[in-house]
């Protein structure tokens, strides 16, 4: 009676850890480096903790004309921080993923105005995103498609 | 009517004074930061997982706490270390947990160091409070490589200079 009622628990945990494997596999599809549909920038998505953030990791013009010098969050609320770097700088925020593939709960930040919006994350398929950021409720908002960039594939010789 | 408005108006005005934070404590926390290598040339972060304790910090005036800034803040590269300032165009700090929001709380850019310290301009918005309530938290500080550097593992040592305030 033991061996079966620890057999079953065994059974019971393989069955947990794997489906939390799955879940979790699932999850880190976001990461890697995707482009915004304007094709301004690419931004790398990363896992820190148990939440997900996108960074800036090239632009198209890195240098402000303005200064000629590389581009700042130039427009960011807080005065002091207008001297971060926009390469580097992470616009996606604390986004979870829920299910059916979706992420929530995080933000988007648009540094050519300061703002930043709610933005919920819905892969459509392995290598689009609809990025959906909007105030209050999403009804009203505005969705961009985001591509995966793909590594191009070495040659064999 | 004019009088009653006044009193009111000071009434008002005597229980947000009293509500607001009247006493404050500063605390230096010191804490390792550290990145894997190989890094190349762009934005790397080194990261320390850091767990607050309150009481420690305050005694027991930890309960009361209302508002937590950063005062100063800077970062020694370790002596002797094969790379230094000059390797690197910018530096951020930014505090992450999975309870709270991510929150940038310094910045340098560029980098200006006679030697083997930097000290980072803090953000005047960011309160940490929720951050020091939680079990643990992490710290990144992000660095710009300005080309790769081989090596299998960066230091750099934090001095937090914080301001409790209750």
């Amino acid at each position: 009676m033991k061996l079966l009622k620890y057999s079953f628990l065994l059974i019971l945990a393989v069955v947990i850890s794997s489906s939390v494997n799955a879940q979790d596999e699932k999850a880190d599809r976001l990461i890697g480096i995707w482009e915004p549909s304007h094709g301004k920038a690419k931004v790398k998505v990363e896992k820190i903790g148990e939440k997900y953030y996108g960074k800036i990791v090239w632009l198209r013009e890195p240098v402000d004309p303005e200064t000629e010098k590389p581009k700042v969050d130039k427009n960011n609320p807080d005065e002091k921080m207008r001297s971060t770097p926009l390469r580097g700088y992470r616009i996606l925020k604390d986004f979870q993923y829920t299910s059916k593939n979706e992420w929530t709960e995080g933000t988007i930040y648009d540094p050519e105005n300061g703002n930043t919006y709610n933005c919920i994350i819905k892969m459509t398929d392995d290598n689009t995103l609809d990025i959906r950021g909007y105030i209050g409720i999403s009804t009203f908002g505005r969705t961009d498609i985001w591509k995966r960039l793909k590594m191009p594939s070495k040659k064999k010789k | 009517m004019k009088k009653i408005i006044g009193s009111l108006a000071f009434v008002l005005i005597a229980v947000l004074v009293a509500c607001g934070p009247s006493q404050e404590k500063t605390n230096d926390i010191k804490l390792p930061l550290t990145a894997e290598g190989p890094f190349f040339a762009g934005p790397t972060s080194l990261m320390h997982e850091f767990k607050p304790d309150l009481k420690a910090l305050m005694g027991d005036d930890a309960a009361k706490l209302k508002e937590l800034k950063l005062k100063d803040i800077s970062v020694n590269l370790p002596e002797g270390s094969p790379y230094s300032w000059d390797d690197f165009t910018s530096a951020s700090l930014v505090f992450v947990s999975d309870n709270s929001p991510m929150t940038s709380v310094a910045i340098l850019n560029p980098i200006k160091s006679n030697g083997t310290n930097i000290v980072l301009t803090t953000s005047e918005d960011a309160d940490l409070v929720e951050f020091f309530k939680e079990e643990k938290f992490t710290i990144l500080l992000d660095l710009d490589f300005i080309e790769d550097i081989y090596e299998d593992v960066i230091n750099a040592d934090l001095t937090m200079n914080l301001v409790f305030k209750y």
